[in-house]
């Protein structure tokens, strides 16, 4: 009969501190650094490039939200469509996008 | 002032001395949006409030605006007398006028049944294809009579869209856009006193 190996002399791991959960780690290129959300009011296909940025964004219709570079909210939601508006509309018609 | 002689007793109502000149504003928005009252304390669904997702359109300069109905009518008849009755049926009621105002062209489009537009780099383009039969649009067309109370007239069309041939006219005398007409149909979403759309007059000092 084989000789059994002593099992009380196999070094058993200790634990260093307490257990936990393992924390959850923080992926930084899912995360909207410097973006901000604006929408489009128009109904149309906009095609626009950032002032700043210089990043070519789409907005395939209205209601469609996108997040940009935020240097480049400042010119983006300034933009109108059209010269001056007739007939009683409203001075604040036909600006393209609005801050979300 | 109603002659002397001559006219009816009893109770008698009369209309009022006012006369309305000049057409309203005409607004158009895609009707998969609710109407601002929808409804409102008394049943009634009209108004318009434009969203990111659903803009409300203002039409510009209109001239030779008319809204009128198209009525079926099937007289009853009979051999022996003629005509006993006539039973109707109101099949739509279109919005007619002249446009004056070109651009944008994603306001146009619309009225003229052209692609969706694309707009970037200083350029709006849209395309001239087939018609989209499965587009319809909400008409508000408010009219201030009264300026100094603020008194107005409006009429709000419940499922319209633009039908027949429109023709852009290029004179010399200014470009128009003449054919234009916004027919609606019956909603049967609404309650059938309204089906077609709603009038509403709003005058404090005329109306208790």
């Amino acid at each position: 009969m084989a000789k059994r190996s002593n099992l009380q002399n196999i070094n058993t791991p200790v634990v260093d501190g307490e257990l936990d959960i393992a924390p959850t780690r923080v992926t930084p290129y899912n995360k909207l650094i410097g973006k901000k959300a604006i929408r489009s009011k128009i109904d149309a296909n906009l095609i626009v490039n950032g002032a700043i940025s210089g990043n070519r964004y789409v907005f395939p219709k209205a209601g469609t939200i996108v997040y940009v570079d935020e240097r480049d909210i400042d010119s983006l939601v300034s933009k109108r469509l059209g010269g001056r508006s007739c007939c009683g509309a409203d001075t604040n018609a036909n600006f393209l996008f609005e801050i979300v | 002032m109603s002659l002397i002689t001559g006219t009816p007793l009893g109770n008698v109502d009369s209309q009022e001395e006012l006369y309305l000149e000049g057409s309203p504003y005409i607004y158009i928005q895609d009707n998969s949006a609710n109407p601002l009252n929808n409804p409102d304390g008394d049943g009634y669904y009209w108004g318009m409030s434009g969203t990111a997702a659903y803009p409300a359109y203002a039409l510009g300069c209109v001239s030779d605006v008319s809204l009128t109905e198209d009525v079926t009518v099937n007289a009853i008849r009979c051999d022996t007398i003629g005509d006993k009755d006539a039973l109707q049926r109101r099949n739509y009621v279109d919005f007619v006028f002249t446009l004056s105002t070109m651009f944008p062209l994603t306001t146009i489009r619309h009225l003229l049944g052209l692609s969706t537009p694309t707009v970037g780099g200083g350029l709006e383009k849209v395309g001239i294809g087939s018609i989209s039969n499965t587009r319809y649009y909400m008409v508000y067309a408010p009219k201030v009579y009264d300026e100094d109370t603020g008194d107005y007239l409006l009429f709000h069309l419940h499922r319209a869209k633009p039908v027949d041939a429109w023709t852009i006219g290029m004179g010399a005398d200014g470009w128009k856009i003449t054919g234009l007409k916004l027919r609606a149909f019956a909603d049967d979403t609404k309650p059938s006193t309204q089906k077609f759309g709603v009038i509403v007059r709003a005058d404090p000092s005329a109306i208790p």
